[in-house]
């Protein structure tokens, strides 16, 4: 074919872009999914979620992420406030389960 | 679930029988006969125009066709019945570009609106965009018997009658016999003259100057003038010739000569001068026009961008930005007569109070076009127009179609008539000119004539084809017409013929049968 920029491609199907495809609301089915493990879990979903949280924030200040798009900013404070979570959700725990065990 | 098939990334806006601009450029001189006519389009994509047709060497080729979707819909507003033609060959059913070796066909469907002489294709400039590829060193001269009985043979088959006759060229002004031609001329039902002139010699040629004068009642002077810089001059005349143009503007001003301003226009050197040129005409009397022609690649003028260039839509758009809204795409009207991509025309008018205004602004579009019963579903349908009795409404249509048409200026001498119809019948504010266009009184001619010099502009826009945008039915509809010759064919009229201009200019074979390269003598042999 020509290399003279009037020569171009006539439309086939394959070279139209596809239009496209209807927005998928899976945000929406995690949202609804975390919520039903705090409804489930309480506590031990806060504990656990933070947890998993605190550990990758860790892995990526050490690997050299000093800034995430989190509103914090600072990933120091991000740790920070994952360790308040797992913190605040392992008291939960502990208080849900001897609060049960001695009736309070 | 299947998706279907997708939609096109495209709108088809009509479809036409195209060119190939490559086939062209790799066989220039093929014979009219083996030229394909290929299946296309016209495309609108990313709010443009484009022409699209399938050749079966080089496959889809695309092309710019027009800048702007909305403006070339609105010109398609503006069409109007054509008139009867008289094939130079009756049975001439050849196909287009074919059937132009023997002049205009059967299937021409435009009488001749415009005849144009070549006289010579000698020139004293050679500009590097010239579609006729005129120089200093192409000398040959068309006999005057021969551009008479060109002329004769035309107006024989017009019925008697031609509406403008444009001497070009070459040079006319070089032309030897043209104080004869010009006498001549005035001797036959010939409405109009237009000679196409770069005004080197009218800057300097005080005898030259005063032939145009004592023609003036019928002559109009088309100028070359391509803005106020001198890039543009340098760029579309080889040099900065600048001055020999204001002081060919000022001694025909003077001399009471209607000039028209023809713009040659190109994409990023004076696209942005069509304003200046405008406002140039407005302001000097006795430049009763402007044409504004976007170059074409015909002939010399090559090195254009087929995918970015200027075009008819894109001069209408650039008008109102660049007046500051004196004049505006809206103040023009497609050509009637011509096909609607073809020829864009307005008329301005200064009223009493110095104000300039366009006429479709002073009569609306929509009554405009009922005058020229363009709508004929809107004329059955509205209440009769009770400002302009039935009689009256049939002369202001003829008057209006006379006016747009390829056949008017300022110096036609039926012009008198056709703006006291307009004025008087249809209450345009137009307080003066309505007073003198009907008034009767002695030297009421003269008046008119320098009222119209200094009060009236005619604007239009000349868009020609070459082979990136060239399609068949503009040809077909095409109304401006290349005298050739086919010394071939013995017709007792020695051959003598015509074919749209844009056709000629394109294909080599056609060119060459212009009457100047034809029939024309050694310059030198002309002057010994």
């Amino acid at each position: 074919m020509s290399g003279d920029p009037r020569v171009v491609r006539p439309q086939h199907r394959d070279d139209v872009p596809a239009e496209a495809p209807p927005f998928d609301p899976l945000r929406l089915c995690v949202f609804a999914t975390v919520a039903l493990l705090a409804w489930v879990l309480g506590p031990i979903a806060v504990a656990v979620f933070a947890a998993v949280g605190f550990a990758g924030y860790l892995r990526a200040r050490r690997a050299g992420v000093l800034r995430s798009r989190c509103k914090l900013g600072d990933t120091r404070l991000v740790l920070v406030y994952l360790g308040v979570l797992v913190a605040a959700g392992v008291t939960g725990t502990v208080w849900a389960l001897t609060g049960r065990h001695f009736g309070v | 679930m299947t998706a279907g098939m997708p939609l096109r990334s495209d709108r088809i806006h009509r479809y036409v029988n195209a060119f190939c601009p490559l086939c062209h450029e790799e066989q220039p001189d093929l014979p009219l006969a083996e030229v394909r006519r290929l299946s296309g389009y016209l495309a609108v994509r990313d709010d443009r125009v484009w022409l699209e047709r399938g050749c079966p060497d080089h496959g889809l080729v695309r092309t710019l066709y027009d800048e702007s979707p909305e403006i070339l819909a609105y010109l398609e507003q503006w069409t109007a019945p054509t008139k009867v033609h008289t094939p130079d060959r009756p049975g001439n059913f050849a196909p287009v570009p074919a059937a132009y070796a023997d002049g205009l066909p059967e299937v021409q469907t435009q009488h001749t609106c415009i005849l144009l002489e070549d006289l010579l294709d000698h020139c004293n400039l050679k500009c590097p965009t010239c579609f006729a590829e005129s120089s200093p060193a192409r000398a040959t001269v068309a006999p005057l018997a021969e551009v008479l009985a060109s002329v004769d043979t035309r107006l024989a088959r017009e019925h008697g009658r031609l509406d403008v006759l444009m001497l070009s060229g070459g040079e006319p002004t070089l032309y030897p016999w043209l104080a004869e031609l010009l006498d001549e001329l005035a001797a036959r039902p010939i409405v109009r003259v237009l000679v196409n002139t770069n005004g080197l010699r009218i800057a300097q040629d005080d005898d030259l100057l005063a032939l145009l004068r004592r023609h003036r009642e019928r002559v109009e002077v088309y100028l070359q003038y391509d803005g106020h810089s001198a890039e543009a001059s340098a760029f579309h005349r080889g040099a900065d010739i600048r001055r020999f143009k204001d002081r060919a503007i000022d001694r025909l001003s003077a001399a009471g000569v209607f000039t028209t301003l023809t713009m040659t226009a190109t994409l990023g050197v004076n696209d942005d001068e069509i304003g200046s040129v405008v406002k140039r005409a407005l302001d000097t009397p006795y430049v009763g026009g402007v044409t504004v022609q976007p170059v074409f690649g015909s002939g010399r003028g090559t090195g254009i961008d087929p995918l970015d260039r200027l075009t008819h839509t894109g001069v209408l758009a650039r008008l109102g930005e660049q007046t500051a809204g004196q004049v505006t795409w809206r103040d023009l009207t497609a050509l009637p007569c011509s096909h609607p991509h073809c020829c864009s025309v307005g008329y301005l008018l200064r009223d009493d109070s110095g104000t300039w205004r366009s006429l479709t602004s002073l009569v609306g579009h929509d009554r405009l076009k009922q005058w020229l019963e363009l709508e004929p579903e809107l004329l059955a349908n509205r209440i009769a127009d009770d400002a302009i009795p039935s009689s009256m409404r049939r002369v202001v249509r003829q008057s209006l179609l006379d006016l747009l048409s390829e056949q008017s200026s300022l110096s036609h001498p039926s012009m008198a008539t056709i703006w006291r119809d307009i004025c008087t019948n249809c209450d345009l504010g137009i307080g003066t000119l309505t007073t003198l266009v009907s008034s009767r009184l002695p030297g009421q001619h003269d008046r008119l004539r320098a009222l119209l010099g200094e009060r009236v502009l005619r604007v239009t826009v000349k868009p020609f084809m070459d082979m990136n945008t060239m399609i068949e039915e503009r040809l077909t509809q095409c109304c401006v017409h290349v005298a050739t010759v086919n010394d071939d064919r013995d017709d007792g009229h020695g051959g003598h013929q015509c074919a749209p201009f844009c056709a000629v200019q394109a294909w080599a074979p056609l060119s060459r049968s212009r009457i100047s390269t034809r029939a024309g003598l050694p310059l030198l042999d002309v002057e010994t």
